[in-house]
């Protein structure tokens, strides 16, 4: 959790302006099958390329029906555009992890699971599959992005719930997509492989891959480039953590939607209320910093005792 | 205590005492053995060596336990609310209707579930909403002990703490509460005692203040430690308070006491600014080690290539259907006796597990008998005029029977090597010239499905079955055949809805990659080359198909 480097949402935002963003909707509103109304109306917004993007909000508030739109599993009114392309002949660039994983896997072995996905890829772009030698490489290749350490021959059954994660990744990457959707795919698994899993998402953010969590685990949040909170069939604009746990003028975000901040955050914001010191870290190496800079700041304070009234900046 | 499964130890030498009044937390790794000591605590399981021994209070009967396992929602029996509160809790369903208001709704309604009406299905319900309703049911009436594993896994963070508050209560009322988790913030305020598994040993037993004291040296252990206490200690080096566990607004006041105190350590702090980034880059080299080492144990030019799909598949597939039809059609006691040779000896020739050879036949066996007792008894008043046997027409449901054998047989060697993505290539090549794209794809796809299914459906009707034994104990009811037998649509009915919600989820998935556009991949498939091994398969078959033709 705390092994993120810093905050990459302000950086990828400057750099929108020169490349299409990675997922952009426009008046989109989703009515999935067998329900009256629609579940999400008239919401637009878009992500930059790279960037990892929570979305949270309570039951039923249309987080995974937005996903389901973007793979064609639900009709929509509306646009939908993909690094800039119509959805329609763009849309294999986007894939969803589903629950449970063992359920999306068609092939029996690893190897099996992503040679189907390579599969799909090439005939998605209309290329003949790679022989025997070039598929072995590439599935090596892709078990390898995803640090999925297991024989390539191991029966998809036999993995456990964080291999089997990385292996859903593995898949979605392999068939060619670059914007990655996990709806709640974190969720049983245990904080060992969340943090793993978090540091992957990471790591592929850093590679140019987009992706959308939705999430409860608030530490999940913390890792995340931008939040963008889903309530009542309509999106928020999205912001950084930073501000979804800290907020502005005594206000957060977090607490309108009744979702207990981390730990890291409840200390943090104790000590900020203490002190009027602008003390937001997302890290503990943001915290332990933060407070090593303060105890610091303190001794700087006691040398020159004449600036009393000056307003701390912690962090 | 120790636990062991096959001959691997998971558990080894565990010894503990607790009584009522305590809530103690199981920590661990997944893998360390958290389940299975919860299972064996249970009842569910029994351990290989040691006891686990209850003793009732003075003056109480026997010490009831109620267990929730991982993902308890495999508990419901897929009934009406009001129905599966009548089974937890041993009372007519009638009566649970008549106190729905009174008792029901005030345990469902602070965990979220308040609206639900005793008629309501909790079964169609979402998977966090039943894990919901199986604690408020559990937590009814949860006797002297409560067994739960991860209770707070997939809740939201509301019902969350609303569970742990319910658990404290229940262990203030005198219970016994035993809990392995994962999130810990929380309940290491409320719990008493913190048990720490590593390696299938225990590593810690002491209070929740003392776990969080010797975070550091547990870490090394191989123990998960909490964030809280995680980040007091990555403070204490550059001066904050000593390892140990803080409440977040503790935290903060005593940072904000020792702030003042101790001031130039700089040089301390510098240095655990270098300590953090190695703990930083862990996680990524111990999964570079792990697949490292995993690479060493498994050379890819060995995969797929495993001794049985050696075998021409296609070939193996048409000598063993041919066989089939071939003692489908002969009912001769000297075709019986070249059925099972020739099976026999195909068993043998393809290398068929032996577990699963014995487990068909042991299943073909009960048939067997029944099927021979049925026709050959005579059972009497009222149904016939005296009791009788007889033995020929056993012996003739007994012939009749035996080819079953062979087919159970036949079918796991048909079946069981064939990898779904070698099936899905095969009928691919088959209808290649016969049938339209777009229909073979539908009929390679289907076909690798089916085969990549028979084992999930395996695992999933045993996890039902278990799920079905634990919630027979939680209402103090023991297993036995007759009850099996009365019970069996209590095991049947959730099995068949999770079946249905998982093969929801594959069409989802297979739609949403839109596979059923993509021909099947055989480049990875190990070459189809006709050897001579696979000559003297197709020379057995067809000797045996003889043989039985002969015979007839």
């Amino acid at each position: 959790m705390s092994n993120t480097p810093s905050n990459l949402f302000t950086q990828h935002r400057g750099a929108a302006g020169v490349e299409p963003p990675a997922l952009a909707w426009r008046r989109l509103s989703v009515t999935p099958p067998g329900a009256a109304k629609p579940v999400l109306s008239d919401v637009s917004g878009e992500i930059s390329r790279g960037c990892v993007m929570a979305f949270v909000g309570p039951n039923g508030a249309g987080k995974t029906t937005f996903f389901r739109a973007l793979v064609g599993l639900a009709r929509f009114q509306g646009e939908i555009d993909v690094h800039g392309k119509p959805w329609h002949t763009a849309r294999w660039r986007v894939q969803m992890g589903f629950q449970p994983p063992a359920a999306s896997f068609v092939g029996q072995t690893v190897e099996e699971e992503l040679a189907v996905a390579i599969a799909a890829r090439a005939a998605h772009l209309g290329k003949p599959t790679p022989d025997k030698d070039a598929l072995r490489r590439e599935i090596r290749g892709w078990m390898q992005t995803v640090g999925l350490g297991v024989p390539p021959d191991r029966p998809v059954d036999a993995l456990s719930g964080g291999e089997m994660a990385k292996l859903a990744v593995a898949g979605a990457l392999a068939s060619g997509a670059d914007i990655l959707l996990m709806d709640e795919t974190q969720a049983e698994l245990d904080p060992d492989a969340r943090s793993s899993m978090r540091a992957l998402f990471r790591q592929l953010a850093q590679t140019g891959r987009t992706v959308l969590l939705v999430t409860h685990d608030m530490d999940d949040v913390l890792a995340a480039d931008a939040v963008t909170v889903v309530k009542g069939g309509t999106m928020s604009e999205p912001m950084s953590p930073r501000a979804f746990f800290y907020g502005w003028d005594g206000h957060a975000p977090c607490d309108d939607l009744d979702l207990k901040p981390p730990y890291l955050v409840r200390a943090a914001r104790h000590i900020r209320e203490a002190t009027g010191a602008n003390f937001a870290p997302l890290t503990e190496q943001e915290f332990v910093e933060g407070w090593r800079r303060a105890v610091a700041g303190e001794i700087r304070d006691r040398r020159a005792r004449r600036d009393a009234g000056s307003v701390e900046h912690l962090v | 205590m120790t636990v062991a499964r096959g001959e691997t130890p998971v558990l080894s030498n565990i010894s503990f005492e607790a009584s009522a009044g305590e809530w103690i937390l199981l920590v661990g790794r997944n893998g360390a053995g958290k389940s299975t000591l919860l299972d064996a605590l249970a009842g569910i399981s029994a351990p290989t060596a040691g006891e686990i021994a209850y003793r009732p209070q003075a003056g109480e009967g026997e010490v009831q336990r109620t267990y929730l396992p991982q993902a308890p929602e495999r508990l419901l029996f897929a009934t009406s609310a009001a129905e599966e509160f009548a089974a937890s809790l041993r009372m007519p369903s009638a009566e649970v209707w008549r106190g729905w208001g009174e008792w029901v709704v005030p345990r469902l309604a602070p965990l979220g579930l308040g609206h639900l009406k005793p008629d309501d299905l909790p079964s169609r319900l979402s998977t966090g909403m039943q894990r919901k309703f199986v604690y408020a049911m559990a937590l009814a009436r949860p006797g002297h002990v409560l067994i739960c594993d991860e209770p707070t896994s997939g809740l939201d963070a509301a019902s969350r703490a609303e569970l742990l508050d319910e658990i404290a209560r229940f262990v203030k009322q005198g219970g016994l509460a035993i809990t392995a988790l994962h999130d810990l913030d929380e309940a290491l305020f409320g719990a008493t005692r913190v048990l720490a598994l590593a390696h299938g040993r225990l590593v810690f037993d002491g209070t929740p203040q003392a776990f969080g004291e010797a975070a550091e040296a547990l870490k090394q252990d191989g123990v998960p430690i909490p964030p809280s206490v995680r980040l007091a200690l990555a403070l204490a080096p550059t001066g904050g308070p000593e390892p140990g566990l803080y409440r977040p607004e503790g935290l903060a006041t005593r940072l904000l006491e020792s702030q003042a105190g101790c001031g130039g350590e700089d040089t301390a702090a510098e240095a655990s600014r270098h300590d953090a980034q190695p703990a930083a880059a862990a996680p990524d080299a111990s999964s570079g080690l792990a697949y490292a080492a995993a690479g060493e144990a498994a050379p890819p030019e060995r995969s797929a290539e495993s001794s049985a799909s050696a075998f021409h598949p296609a070939l193996r597939w048409l000598a063993l259907t041919a066989l089939t039809i071939a003692i489908a059609l002969v009912h001769r006691p000297a075709g019986d006796l070249v059925a099972v040779i020739a099976t026999v000896a195909l068993l043998a020739a393809l290398r068929a597990p032996l577990r699963t050879t014995l487990r068909l036949t042991w299943t073909w066996g009960s048939f067997a008998i029944l099927a021979c007792a049925v026709s050959g008894l005579q059972l009497g008043p009222p149904f016939h005029a005296r009791w009788a046997f007889h033995p020929t027409a056993a012996k003739h449901t007994f012939l009749e029977v035996v080819p079953y054998w062979c087919f159970l047989q036949i079918g796991q060697l048909a079946l069981a090597r064939f990898s779904s993505l070698q099936f899905a290539a095969l009928v691919d090549g088959a209808l290649a010239r016969v049938v339209p794209r777009r229909q073979r794809l539908v009929a390679s796809w289907f076909g690798a499905l089916v085969t990549r299914f028979i084992p999930a459906v395996e695992v999933i009707y045993r996890e039902q079955w278990y799920a079905y034994r634990v919630r027979l104990q939680n209402a103090g009811r023991t297993l036995s055949t007759s009850r099996a037998l009365v019970d069996v649509a209590n095991v049947i009915a959730p099995f068949v809805i999770r079946m249905l919600r998982f093969g929801e989820a594959t069409a989802d998935a297979m739609e949403a990659r839109r596979l059923f556009e993509v021909p099947p991949p055989s480049a990875l498939l190990p070459e189809w080359r006709v050897r001579g091994r696979d000559l003297g398969v197709i020379a057995m078959a067809l000797l045996s198909i003889a043989l039985l033709v002969w015979t007839r």
